[in-house]
């Protein structure tokens, strides 16, 4: 049907940075790993406790459509509006072949490390999501991508394409249904028109011999808004993922991570802004809570390299153990003499002063505690639907109601 | 009825002496004055008081309604209705004003009614949506203490220096929500205070004046406060070295 030879070109490209370590976090044996191909006949239904811990509605009646992947499997993709496209990513490459190539590892380099590398060689299914020029989509769209077997790989490729003028939010949940080993190394890349928007929430709950990596690359055009809000109170063993988005003229993000770990877990996680127009805004916030020895690295890092462009770095990290660690490393970086770039940290345990105040206002201890972690979890939620609003503020209200 | 007794009070922290055989009693429908310079343990006793970790008390009793509360933690006895309002109250990000004060307010059942008249009387509405403390003035600060700790229906408090660094006008409204507090159930208070700006507002009974780690005065509060204004605390520091 197609010659894409431009897919080759990809695949020679992963082959020689198989071996590549990350820039950031720890670096891990990927051979270890290999997709899995799941039973497709489980019941959602029979899992939606699960489901709903990571934001996902099994009834969907509050989405404007799906997706559904099990390990290398994809379960099932709907639109439920004519200016909203859902497919797999080997539909999409299909049905569009060497239109494509615009959106394929355009805001993620194939050869960043050995994860894109493998996520390109052995990666299946993603989703690709295409809202037309000018649809406001009010709903959210969910995606949820699942994993139930061990030594598995999985490492979908999504890629989402708001065309100009355009609005969609997406929420996508990242689980595992029981404890498995295993790598998760998905590849999404946001491509956000003029005067587009993209709210884009992402909620994980892994399990404690887990591996995440996930790789993420945003351009957003003159004018456009991309919101991501990546939110995630979990085990797991390591997690590394540092999302770049390239903002043109005019373009405003706003990138909030909440991170609360358990156990042993390990974690480098952060945000680069690169603000290329001028008039461009972005905002990095972080929150990272650590119990039992886990590990958090929050890094922030904003580039201001136009005219008139704002930045700021909101980084708070909260011990709630005494074997545990953050390390907060927020980065200013002005190639350009008209910047605004500011930066907040904060890393400490719960203030004993305040404490006491509220227990004398009348609060238990474990009350007072619960008041200040949720306190501490409340960042800003600009303009989004309601349905992920209230989505978000459930998922942050059982994180502090449980990491206590 | 004597709602609070302190009898001999010595109290610790940080391994030094900071209140050393304080007396004081406070009786039912009393508001009573805590004169006294920086650095002379008021704040200290105030702590010990709440039962406060860090201040232990070595020698002496407290009496809450005849019960000896000195060995209660703080939540005990916060829940037997005594509190305190902080000097310096903290900030709170994140945490909204209106929240945190509807949750005081449904623990201690605390109507509607009772609720809005006291952001009313301390104006306090356009403060309600923002986050605890953070930004507010001075004035506002105080505001919002004696508002938190009025939802709490206390029967005895004590004002940790509500007077201090606060305009006018905020004093006025602190002494109208005080009485308020009276209304609701409140038995007695003990107000701490540099300047007695408070009592231009509220009838005090009885004063009490603290210098060096010790209660050296008591007598009646117009004649005690007055004195303070013409004399400062000379005449009770002389009596406090004899």
């Amino acid at each position: 049907m197609m010659r894409m030879g431009w897919r080759e070109k990809y695949r020679e490209l992963a082959k020689k940075a198989l071996s590549k370590p990350p820039v950031y976090g720890e670096d891990i044996d990927i051979f270890q790993f290999t997709p899995k191909e799941a039973k497709s006949d489980i019941d959602l239904h029979a899992i939606s406790d699960i489901l709903e811990g990571v934001g996902i509605s099994v009834d969907s009646s509050d989405r404007a459509g799906e997706y559904y992947q099990l390990e290398s499997i994809v379960l099932e993709r709907l639109s439920k509006l004519p200016g909203l496209e859902i497919m797999s990513l080997e539909e999409a490459l299909d049905t569009y072949g060497d239109e494509l190539k615009d959106y394929f590892w355009k805001a993620v380099k194939v050869d960043t490390d050995k994860f894109t590398a493998i996520a390109e060689l052995a990666g299946r299914g993603g989703y690709f999501l295409r809202i037309k020029k000018g649809h406001r989509i009010d709903l959210p769209v969910q995606a949820c991508l699942l994993m139930n077997m061990n030594q598995s790989l999985q490492a979908p490729h999504n890629i989402i394409v708001a065309e100009d003028g355009s609005e969609v939010s997406v929420i996508t949940g990242c689980t595992v249904m029981r404890e498995t080993v295993g790598l998760h190394a998905g590849i999404t890349e946001v491509y956000v028109g003029r005067k587009a928007r993209v709210n884009y929430v992402m909620i994980h709950r892994w399990s404690e011999a887990m591996h995440i990596r996930p790789r993420t690359g945003v351009i957003v055009q003159e004018g456009g808004t991309y919101v991501s809000h990546y939110v995630a109170f979990t085990k797991l063993e390591t997690f590394q993922s540092m999302p770049r988005v390239i903002l043109y003229e005019n373009a405003r993000a706003h990138l909030s991570s909440i991170i609360a770990l358990e156990g042993n877990a390990r974690a480098d996680s952060g945000y680069i802004i690169e603000l290329r127009g001028k008039g461009a805004s972005g905002e990095i916030i972080s929150r990272s809570i650590t119990k039992d020895t886990s590990e958090i690295t929050a890094r922030a890092r904003i580039i201001g390299a136009a005219s008139n462009v704002k930045g700021h770095i909101d980084c708070q990290g909260l011990l709630l153990s005494e074997s545990s660690r953050i390390l907060t490393i927020p980065i200013l970086d002005a190639v350009h003499d008209d910047v605004v770039l500011t930066h907040e940290a904060a890393v400490g345990k719960l203030a004993e002063d305040k404490i006491i105040w509220l227990m004398a206002r009348g609060f238990s201890r474990e009350e007072a505690e619960s008041i200040l972690v949720r306190g501490f979890l409340r960042v800003d939620l600009p303009e989004l639907p309601l349905a992920v609003t209230s989505m978000l503020e459930n998922a942050l209200r059982l994180i502090a109601k449980s990491v206590l | 009825m004597r709602v609070l007794e302190v009898e001999k009070l010595k109290v610790q922290t940080d391994g030094r002496i900071v209140v050393d055989n304080a007396n004081l009693y406070v009786s039912s429908g009393e508001i009573v004055l805590l004169f006294g310079p920086n650095g002379s343990g008021k704040t200290s006793l105030t702590m010990a008081l709440l039962g406060h970790p860090n201040y232990k008390i070595v020698d002496g009793k407290i009496f809450f309604y005849r019960h000896d509360i000195t060995n209660l933690t703080l939540e005990e006895r916060v829940r037997l209705g005594l509190t305190v309002a902080f000097q310096f109250s903290p900030e709170l990000r994140g945490v909204k004003l209106y929240e945190l004060a509807r949750e005081i307010a449904e623990k201690h059942g605390v109507s509607k009614e009772a609720f809005d008249d006291l952001i009313k009387t301390l104006q306090l509405d356009r403060l309600l949506d923002r986050h605890v403390n953070v930004g507010f003035s001075g004035g506002e600060r105080k505001r919002v203490e004696i508002f938190l700790a009025a939802l709490q229906s206390p029967k005895f408090i004590i004002f940790d220096e509500p007077d201090s660094g606060v305009d006018r006008d905020s004093v006025a409204l602190i002494a109208k929500a005080i009485e308020k507090m009276f209304e609701f159930g409140l038995k007695g208070a003990l107000i701490i205070t540099h300047t007695g700006f408070l009592t231009r507002y509220l009838r005090a009974s009885r004063a009490y004046v603290m210098i060096n780690k010790r209660i050296v005065c008591e007598g009646p509060a117009e004649i005690v406060s007055d004195h303070i204004i013409r004399f400062g605390f000379d005449p009770c520091e002389a009596r406090s070295s004899r």
